[in-house]
């Protein structure tokens, strides 16, 4: 298959250089190394400018609601637990409305590869803060600056017993493709952010004024993703990076832990009979002496 | 010489929520299934843990049975409250069995009076202080109901231990062996206080001549849904609905399926949509609260057109409600609820034996139009429990949908293509020949968003067009209640919908029998409306009577949209069901004609 079996018909709407197209262009690249079968791929996505991305594959999609691309998604692998899941959804689809069932996933460990597109904002309805904004930004709904300090992503993540949790960057192709093709790969709730400011709202941090601002915990500081307290500790680092335009912003794999996935667990007899032969036999159960 | 006569016989047992009223109802109903009788009972109780009144009515019957709700034979009263709630109700000929204690209360003994001279025969039972003897707890007092009842119905006694120890038989050995001994001490007591009552014996069959099996409404749903092909179930819980998941947790594993419980109704359907879109038969319930949570959800199942099933047990609402009390409150809301126009069918059994197969059709239906179907059941119906035929549902029955395989797929290939019945082959992962990718935008034939007025117009278009033509072809999704010889003036005709069609089918019943000419239509398919069965009902007589359980007279409403009827609605939001007897006094006081026969007098054997 070549990278372009990958991608639908479908134009891209979004603004010319938004940072969504680096994200296509690695999300391809990595099912196109894979050499995955599209027909054999779902890529769900909520509402928002990064959940059109699943219209742009030409994998199986399903453009859903704002913040239930996760449900949607459950349902699928409960069902199918052999066709692969990519969840794509922006940080307010899922650290906003969506926040509870991204929880309740991640604790269950359902096999999916979830991808937050984190623009730090809503895009889509013209430039209103998101949970993940930075304390006092003047979204149109917070004129005189958002009251709330941010949502710490990673550190959540990590709470809600996600079994892989990873940050990367926008503006580095290769540590995309390989942190995305890192949690493909995890057999079970595998969680990625991708910084990706907007260029048409948040022009206070563009992609080439972050990118030097990333360091590599896993090549660069030795980070241990089997030690819980080390990340919860990496994680805290720097949320908040608007404010502290020197610090430095952790990039890599935070967490990784292997266990049961819930689809493994899930309750199937396995049963040589047909389905008719079964059926019929749930009726014992009731009858009438 | 023994008298060939039918066995119609209703009982009713109530007192104190938490004592075991309901069941006590429900071993007298299984009793009475195994001497081969059909037997339903209904129960009805508040949503607290104690206290409050609560009832079982069993009906035995060697006629399958119509309405589980009527005017009861007999009625064993446990608790003062309770006494005073069913004496209202008391009529000539009925045999009365009040718990001793009840008659220190002055005001009862009055009362008793009163019901020998209207006629009934009643008898004071020391149930409590029999129960007293053997154990602490009240919850005795249900085996020795139980026990006074086999003697007054001449049920064998073994019968009756046998089915109380199955009962109740989880709950260790010391309660088996303390109910057996009230069974027997209750039994034993009536043996010698009283004579049996020929008029209510109930003989014992020799045969078991019907293949059966005994299931309340929800469970009905659940194996009726396992049938028509459904292998994944998602829920959460909420009272009524509760049990539809328990019953498919339970099943769905045995035939490769599986059920999960979600966070949230939001979730359950869902979960629910990624299954079907995966290519399962897949279903949620709820209740009303849920149903409002599932709007969006709904919206969007109807947008990407795929098959879906979602069962609303309603309750009285709004809001919290009553949430174990009956009501009808929720077809605007199955049939309109999201934003936006989308639509979907919406479906209601009237009795136990529909809860089953019209949740198959809700399948078949779903499968076929690929869209949405809401099926609304009740509180009430949900924990009707009774017998029922073992049905026989053969392959042919069962509808798949359309998918696409190597033999439908074409180059041009567009799943939402415009094609004249609205209908093109679904996509499966895994399995189809090519991909697709929906979304809630409106989108063009190939599923791309678009914003083109023309496109706009053709697709939702197709989308109502798509159901048009549910009423023509099911039309036995219409129950039709006429006269023998068909060409007939009436004098009203009725329409009625959900376990109050079963009530009023009873009514038109007893309303015949008085002189009454009647034509009734029971439409188990509540949208798309039925125009061509309501236009033709409006032949027979242009006045229409409605009962239906809500404040609003939501069917009413509705027919007056799509139709040229003009409805009289008979409403009651009361949280408990019509009885045939309340639907058959407003059609008697509406048609306004004194046409009463002398009313027959029961028989009994």
């Amino acid at each position: 298959m070549d990278l372009s079996d990958y991608r639908s018909k479908l134009k891209p709407t979004w603004c010319k250089g938004c940072s969504f197209y680096g994200i296509l262009s690695a999300i391809t690249q990595v099912l196109y190394n894979k050499q995955v079968d599209p027909k054999n791929t779902c890529v769900i996505s909520g509402i928002g400018c990064s959940s059109r991305i699943s219209l742009y594959f030409n994998t199986f999609g399903m453009h859903t609601l704002h913040g239930r691309a996760i449900p949607v998604a459950v349902g699928s692998r409960l069902t199918r637990p052999d066709i692969p899941v990519i969840v794509t959804a922006g940080d307010g689809d899922l650290f906003s409305i969506g926040i509870g069932h991204f929880v309740h996933a991640a604790r269950k460990n359902f096999n999916l590869t979830v991808i937050c597109m984190n623009n730090r904002i809503y895009a889509m309805t013209k430039n209103q803060a998101s949970p993940t904004s930075a304390q006092g930004y003047p979204g149109t709904l917070t004129p005189y600056g958002k009251i709330s300090v941010p949502l710490n992503v990673i550190e959540f993540a990590i709470s809600c017993e996600a079994t892989f949790v990873s940050r990367t960057f926008c503006g580095n192709q290769e540590h995309m493709i390989r942190t995305i093709s890192s949690a493909y790969e995890h057999n079970g709730f595998a969680f990625v952010e991708i910084i990706a400011p907007c260029r048409t709202f948040s022009k206070e941090n563009t992609i080439s004024q972050l990118s030097t601002r990333m360091i590599d915990i896993n090549e660069n500081l030795s980070h241990n993703p089997y030690d819980k307290n080390s990340a919860l500790t990496r994680a805290s680092h720097a949320i908040d990076y608007d404010q502290d335009t020197s610090v430095e912003i952790p990039i890599g794999i935070f967490w990784h832990k292997n266990t049961d996935t819930f689809e493994e667990n899930a309750h199937y007899i396995k049963n040589k009979k047909t389905n008719k032969e079964i059926t019929n036999t749930i009726f014992e159960k009731y009858k009438v002496c | 010489m023994p008298q060939k006569i039918s066995i119609d016989l209703k009982i009713k047992i109530s007192g104190e929520a938490g004592e075991g009223i309901v069941s006590t109802g429900e071993v007298l109903m299984k009793v009475a299934a195994m001497m081969g009788y059909h037997s339903v009972a209904y129960k009805s109780f508040p949503p607290n843990i104690r206290g409050g009144y609560s009832q079982s009515l069993v009906t035995i019957s060697e006629n399958p049975i119509i309405s589980a709700l009527s005017d009861f034979d007999i009625l064993f009263s446990l608790s003062d409250s309770s006494f005073k709630t069913d004496s209202k109700y008391i009529k000539d000929g009925n045999l009365i069995l009040i718990e001793s204690n009840i008659l220190k209360n002055i005001e009862n003994k009055h009362k008793i009076d009163s019901l020998y001279e209207m006629g009934a025969t009643v008898f004071s039972v020391p149930v409590s202080n029999i129960g007293k003897e053997i154990a602490t707890s009240t919850k005795i007092r249900s085996a020795v109901t139980l026990g006074i009842i086999s003697f007054l119905l001449d049920i064998p006694l073994n019968l009756m231990l046998d089915t109380t120890s199955k009962r109740f038989g989880h709950k260790g050995s010391k309660i088996h062996d303390l109910n057996s001994t009230a069974v027997k001490k209750g039994y034993s007591w009536a043996k010698n206080s009283f004579n049996r009552i020929s008029s209510y014996k109930i003989l014992q069959k020799t045969t078991i001549e019907r293949n059966q099996v005994i299931f309340d409404g929800n469970q009905a749903i659940s194996v009726g849904a396992i049938i028509a092909g459904c292998t994944f179930f998602s829920s959460y819980p909420i009272t009524p609905a509760t049990s539809i998941g328990e019953c498919m947790a339970e099943h769905l594993p045995q035939v490769n399926g599986f059920s999960y419980q979600a966070e949230d109704e939001i979730a359950a359907l869902g979960a629910a949509i990624g299954a079907t879109f995966s290519g399962s038969k897949a279903m949620t319930a709820t209740s009303g609260p849920g149903l409002s949570l599932m709007q969006e959800f709904i919206g969007y199942s109807s947008m990407i057109e795929l098959p879906i099933v979602i069962v609303d047990v309603q309750r009285a609402g709004p809001s919290t409600g009553m949430p174990t009390k009956h009501g009808q409150d929720d077809l605007f809301a199955a049939i309109f609820g999201s934003h936006g126009e989308s639509p979907r069918i919406v479906l209601s059994p009237t009795n136990l034996q529909d809860c089953f197969h019209i949740t198959v059709e809700a399948f078949n239906l779903s499968e076929q139009y690929q869209c949405p179907v809401i099926l609304l059941s009740d509180s009430s119906l949900a924990m009707i429990s009774g017998t029922m035929e073992i049905p026989k549902i053969t392959d042919d029955k069962i509808t798949r949908r359309f998918i696409l395989s190597e033999y439908s797929y074409k180059e041009s290939f567009s799943r939402f293509e415009c094609t004249e019945n609205g209908l093109n082959p679904i996509p499966v992962p895994g399995f189809s020949p090519d991909t697709y990718r929906v979304s809630g935008v409106e989108h063009d034939k190939n599923g791309s968003p678009s914003v083109d007025c023309e496109n706009r117009i053709k697709q939702i278009k197709k989308r109502f067009g798509k159901i048009k033509s549910v009423e023509n072809n099911n039309s036995s999704l219409i129950e039709w209640d006429l006269e023998k010889s068909q060409l007939y003036k009436a004098d009203f005709s009725l329409i009625s919908w959900g376990l109050t069609a079963s009530i009023t089918k009873q009514a038109v019943i007893n309303l015949r029998k008085k002189g009454f000419h009647i034509a009734a239509i029971y439409p188990r398919l509540l949208y798309p409306v039925c125009k061509n069965a309501i236009e033709t009902l409006l032949q027979f007589s242009s006045l229409v009577i409605i009962p239906e359980s809500n404040f609003t007279g939501q069917y009413s409403k509705l027919i007056r949209m799509y139709t040229d009827a003009n409805p009289v609605s008979f409403t009651l939001s009361r949280g408990e069901a019509f009885t045939p007897g309340e639907i058959q006094t407003f059609c008697d006081q509406i048609a306004g004609k004194n046409r009463c026969k002398k009313p027959e007098t029961r028989q009994y054997v």
